[in-house]
């Protein structure tokens, strides 16, 4: 029988993996990857309440990122600020529906938790170029010591919105809407052309 | 041109939207109005030379819909507030 849950990514068919672009001798400037079968629930609660910050603590083992643009990681599980009053959970886990019934359980019918999870294709950029990659395409302060590891910013890029999130200072995630993925995936590629560059594996989580 | 988002700080004009006249205020009863009346409010706009208060959205960035106090004539934004702040400055 074949399993119908069985998630596949946006960009699955145009998918190679392989060394790209300039001739890099075995050390590319950037490195692309997709990140499959994350679990993507969105929350949006008021800020101001104590029992949805307790709830959220609970759920997810970290505190609410409130600081705008800041990120609290328990583990596995992220909480990316997306607005003052909406947030954006991710973990590895493949289910969503596990990650989005915790989150559900924990908070009272004043908060909205929507599982987004197959919304958004998300992408993994790294390297010694990969700050440089974002910089040709998104008009963000990308200052090494501004945007930090730990940081998130909602911008564009080539026309489409993307919500940025420095992982470490070479390494950036990139959630994008599913539908865009192609064009996303194709405007990295061309970007990083120029650096030699290596798509890796699928990242499974 | 830079627009401060009361949330996101400085960011590219490129993200946000304009939305309109910040001190329009919705009439309470609708049903009471003239045409004339409804047609001023839902499409009649003063367009006075200098500073005028402005709904702008964060577009693709936060999304939040935010008020900007801005010069139309020099382009010079001189606060933005959330929706229920009152803007500072300029000459409005
Ligand atoms: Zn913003």
């Amino acid at each position: 029988m074949v399993d119908i849950t069985e998630r596949r990514s946006a960009l699955e068919s145009h998918y190679t993996a392989g060394t790209f672009g300039a001739e890099c001798n075995g050390h590319p400037g950037v490195m692309l990857a997709v990140r499959r079968n994350l679990s993507i629930v969105h929350v949006a609660g008021k800020p101001d309440d104590q029992t949805f910050i307790n709830a959220i603590k609970s759920a997810c083992g970290c505190d609410i990122p409130f600081e705008p643009g800041s990120v609290s990681v328990a583990g596995s599980l992220s909480l990316i600020w997306l607005a003052a009053d909406r947030w954006m959970a991710v973990s590895a886990e493949p289910d969503p529906g596990i990650l989005e019934a915790t989150l559900r359980r924990a908070c009272d019918d004043t908060v909205a938790v929507i599982d987004a999870s197959h919304a958004s294709t998300v992408l993994r950029l790294s390297g010694p170029q990969a700050r440089t990659v974002l910089m040709k395409g998104a008009p963000l302060d990308f200052h090494a010591r501004t945007f930090t590891p730990g940081r998130v910013a909602t911008t564009m890029i080539s026309q489409c919105t993307v919500t940025l999130v420095c992982i470490d200072q070479d390494t950036f995630d990139l959630y994008v809407f599913r539908s865009f993925a192609q064009h996303m995936w194709e405007w990295l590629r061309d970007a990083s052309e120029e650096f030699g560059y290596e798509v890796s594996d699928i990242l499974s989580g | 041109m830079l627009i401060k988002c009361p949330w996101c700080g400085d960011r590219s004009l490129a993200e946000f939207s304009y939305q309109g006249d910040a001190t329009i205020i919705r009439p309470s009863d609708p049903l009471s109005l003239s045409d004339n009346q409804w047609n001023e409010y839902l499409n009649l706009r003063n367009n006075p030379k200098g500073w005028h208060d402005e709904i702008w959205q964060h577009l693709n960035g936060c999304r939040k819909h935010f008020k900007a106090r801005r010069n139309v004539v020099t382009h010079e934004i001189a606060d933005t507030k959330p929706m229920d702040g009152s803007l500072q400055g300029g000459r409005s």
